[in-house]
This record gives structure tokens, C-alpha cells and sequence, in this order.
């Protein structure tokens, strides 16, 4: 008994209950609503919590510790004048304390995370955006403090289960993110640094179960080059 | 050996590193320090490791590598090269992931770091699974039949002050058999679920980020 059932019997008046005419009714509803009319199949979506009134929207999500490298803000400039929907969030000069593993995301405050500091406008701003960008100056083949703290508090977008992708286990994310870049900015990187960057990109969208690649710039690297590679 | 230096990387004070700082400082002696001992600030650990002959950095994985506070510590470290004066650094990394390849980047992080600052990289330890311990000892692992002499091992090389190879971790790695994969991965998911519903939780209920502010 759907809303709108009645309002049709309300506009097609009630005809007689003869085998043939009951038929007629249903094809008109059909007819004069075919698919709203129609209950909806309660299918449960693949990924329930995407957030699908914007998942169609290709948002960028800058994350960057602008401290030693203006790469970043170069290649935000950069996609914003492409017209890619983006967003910049440096990581120098805020509050955010290290990840406690207090464990209080999983259990007492579940999806919420504990620790109140600059945190939460971060989050807020990255569970939408569909690709994420990293950049940061290349600490031994890995992020610098300011952004793998941030990095490490993004756990709580994380999905709690475990799936199993090419027969191992892995996590997944409860937020939009498609894919993760990882850009580390360092002068003369030596090929063991650029190797470590890249398998520790690759341990991390794997995990996530998202695509993505990791690129090392220098100092002078064109912000374009780097945008184009993230646009493919 | 009284010059060993054990830094226990992880906030929780009884975790699976803090049961490996333990560990290590029963077989070889030295003081366990913790990292986050102090809140946002890790100045008090410079003078100890300048004063160390060797050093012991046990931590968990954090997204496949060490927390961002150790990372701090090594950019503190970096920021004052008077006090390196070649000492060994050993690393030992738990993680959740049952794989080695997950957890070795943190390995490596540290090894690169010990090679642009003056200290000795000597060798890595990573062990998998390592939350089912939850601090309790390593004989009480999965994988103990493996991992404690491997762990053994590891402690022998620090003890002789000789190199410890990554080879140690892989061959004590759990080889899951894939149908167990996939069991494991479903009892983990309807463990996580039933916690959640004691706690009053829904496992798909959405996160309270996706509100605009």
C-alpha cells in the first residue's frame, strides 16, 4: 500500500473485480508511473556507506606539510585552474596529536575518534573527496611526522572488517576515496629512498583497496607534470 | 651491556611492544624508555641515545610503517647529528597483517635513516598477527613455534652486536593457507560486529564526518 497507489485509485476510479480489468488497472499504474510506482528492490549497496550524493563528484583532497616544500600548494593551483573540484589542507602549524590507540573508535565511540584537536575539520573535509593527495617532504622513504600523524589519525575513515583481495587479507575505507597519491618532494633521491617510497605507496593502497601511484619530485618539479600524472 | 638503550615506540604501555622492551631488556639488560612518556616531546630521549652503544626501537605498525611520533623522534634526532656517533640501531616492528611485506617499510625507514644520519643500521625484526597478543608473552602467538626462536635469534645478533638479515622475519612468517584467509577474515568481521554490539553500535552505521560544518 504505497502513498502513491492510492492516489492513482483516487484518480482512476475502482473498476469492478473481473479477471480481465484488475490487469487493466495494474498496466495503467504502470503506465502513469512506471518507475516510481514500482517497489524498490532492497538490494544491499556493495559499499553502504558511500555517501552516494556525491560520490559522482571528483573531488581532490590535498593533504600536504607545506613546512619545507611548496610543491603542494603548486599543484593544488595547478588542478584548481584545470577545474578540478579541490581542496587544500596543510598540515604545518595545526594541533594534532598522535593516534593513542586508545581504541575508543572501535568500541566506545565507534566511527568517532576520541582526541579533540585539529583533526576533525580535516576529516570532514577528506571523507568526501574521491582521490587524496600526499605531499610531503620524503623522511627516509616515508612521510615526515606532520603528515603521518595526520595520516595515522585518517585510521578512523578506515572500515573495521577485513576482506581478502589475491588471497590476502586486507581493509578497505568507509569514506569516497578512490585513489590515493603519494608525491615526495626531495633533491637527489637516491634509488633504494625512491624503491622504499614506493613499496610503502603500494603496502598502502593496497590495505585501503584503492589505486593510485607514488611519485617522487624535486624541489623544481613543474607542478603540471605532476597534476597531468594524477589526471590520467 | 649495560649501554642499551630500548625504546618502546607505542603509546600503550602493554602492548605487544612494550612485551617485546621487556623482552629484550630481560635477555640483554638496558632501559626500556617510552616515546610518549611526554606529550609532544621526545627531547628528554637525546641525551640517553647519545649516551647509547646500541640502540632497540620496538613500535607497532601504523598504515604500514612506524607511528608519525617515531618519525618524529628520528627528525629530532636528525636535527642534532652531535649525538650520533655510530651507534646500532635495531628495529622491531608489530603489526596487525599476518605478512611481513606489510610491516618491512618501517624496517626500512629506519635503516635509511640510520644511513643519512652517523648511526649503524643493523638489522629489523617484524612480526605479524601481533594483536592477538595484546602484551601477553610470544610463546602465546599463533605462530610461536616459529616466531620465538626466530625472536631468539634476533636477540643472540643484537647480544654479539652483529647483523640481523630480514630474512630471519620471512622465514618465520605464518604461511596462511588461502581457505583459512578467508576464514579468518570472516570470524575477525563477525568478532568486530558482535564487540560492536555490545557496545550499542551498528557496524554500518555511517560516520559522523560525513556531516557538513
Amino acid at each position: 500500500m504505497s502513498p502513491c497507489g492510492l492516489k492513482i485509485r483516487a484518480r482512476w476510479p475502482r473498476i469492478e473485480p473481473v479477471a480481465g480489468a484488475y490487469k487493466l488497472s495494474k498496466l495503467r499504474q504502470r503506465l502513469i508511473k512506471p518507475a516510481a510506482a514500482m517497489p524498490k528492490l532492497s538490494r544491499p549497496p556493495l559499499r553502504p556507506h558511500i555517501n552516494r550524493k556525491i560520490a559522482g563528484k571528483r573531488m581532490i583532497a590535498i593533504l600536504s606539510d607545506d613546512e619545507k616544500q611548496n610543491i603542494g600548494r603548486d599543484l593544488y593551483e595547478c588542478l584548481v585552474s584545470r577545474g578540478q573540484e579541490a581542496e587544500y589542507i596543510s598540515t604545518a602549524g595545526l594541533d594534532i596529536k598522535p593516534c593513542y590507540s586508545c581504541g575508543s573508535c572501535s568500541t566506545k565511540s565507534y566511527l568517532k575518534c576520541a582526541v579533540k584537536d585539529d583533526m576533525e575539520p580535516i576529516l570532514r573535509r577528506m571523507i568526501h573527496a574521491e582521490t587524496w593527495i600526499l605531499v610531503s617532504p620524503l623522511t627516509w622513504g616515508s612521510y615526515s611526522s606532520s603528515l603521518k600523524k595526520v595520516l595515522d589519525r585518517t585510521c578512523i575513515l578506515g572500515d573495521t572488517h577485513y576482506y581478502v583481495k589475491k588471497g590476502e587479507l586486507v581493509k578497505s575505507m568507509r569514506c569516497n576515496i578512490r585513489r590515493l597519491f603519494a608525491v615526495g618532494v626531495k633533491d637527489l633521491c637516491s634509488e633504494d629512498e625512491r624503491n622504499a617510497f614506493s613499496s610503502l605507496h603500494h603496502e598502502n593502497i593496497t590495505i585501503m583497496n584503492v589505486q593510485g601511484k607514488a611519485l617522487v619530485a624535486d624541489m623544481n618539479s613543474e607542478a603540471a607534470s605532476i597534476a597531468e600524472e594524477i589526471l590520467r | 651491556m649495560s649501554d642499551i638503550l630500548i625504546i618502546n615506540g607505542s603509546p600503550r604501555r602493554a602492548g605487544t611492544s612494550a612485551m617485546f622492551c621487556r623482552r629484550c631488556a630481560d635477555a640483554l639488560g638496558g632501559e626500556v624508555c617510552n616515546l610518549y612518556a611526554e606529550q609532544d616531546n621526545v627531547d628528554w630521549l637525546l641525551s640517553k641515545i647519545e649516551a647509547a652503544g646500541t640502540i632497540i626501537l620496538a613500535g607497532p605498525c601504523y598504515i604500514d610503517s612506524y607511528p608519525g611520533q617515531v618519525v618524529f623522534l628520528l627528525e629530532k634526532i636528525a636535527e642534532h647529528p652531535e649525538i650520533c656517533r655510530g651507534q646500532k640501531v635495531y628495529g622491531i616492528i608489530d603489526g596487525g597483517m599476518p605478512y611481513v611485506h606489510t610491516h618491512v617499510s618501517g624496517i626500512r625507514m629506519l635503516e635509511l635513516f640510520c644511513r643519512d644520519s652517523n648511526m649503524r643500521y643493523m638489522g629489523g625484526f617484524v612480526l605479524g598477527m601481533a594483536p592477538m597478543l595484546d602484551g601477553r608473552p610470544l610463546e602465546k602467538h599463533v605462530n610461536a613455534k616459529k616466531a620465538v626462536p626466530a625472536f631468539g635469534a634476533f636477540i643472540d645478533h643484537i647480544r654479539n652486536g652483529e647483523a640481523s638479515s630480514d630474512k630471519l622475519s620471512y622465514d618465520a612468517q605464518y604461511r596462511m593457507p588461502p581457505l583459512l584467509t578467508r576464514i579468518l577474515a570472516w570470524m575477525m568481521c563477525r568478532n568486530i560486529d558482535k564487540k560492536l554490539k555490545q557496545h550499542g553500535f551498528k557496524y554500518s552505521q555511517p560516520s559522523p564526518y560525513w556531516e557538513e560544518k
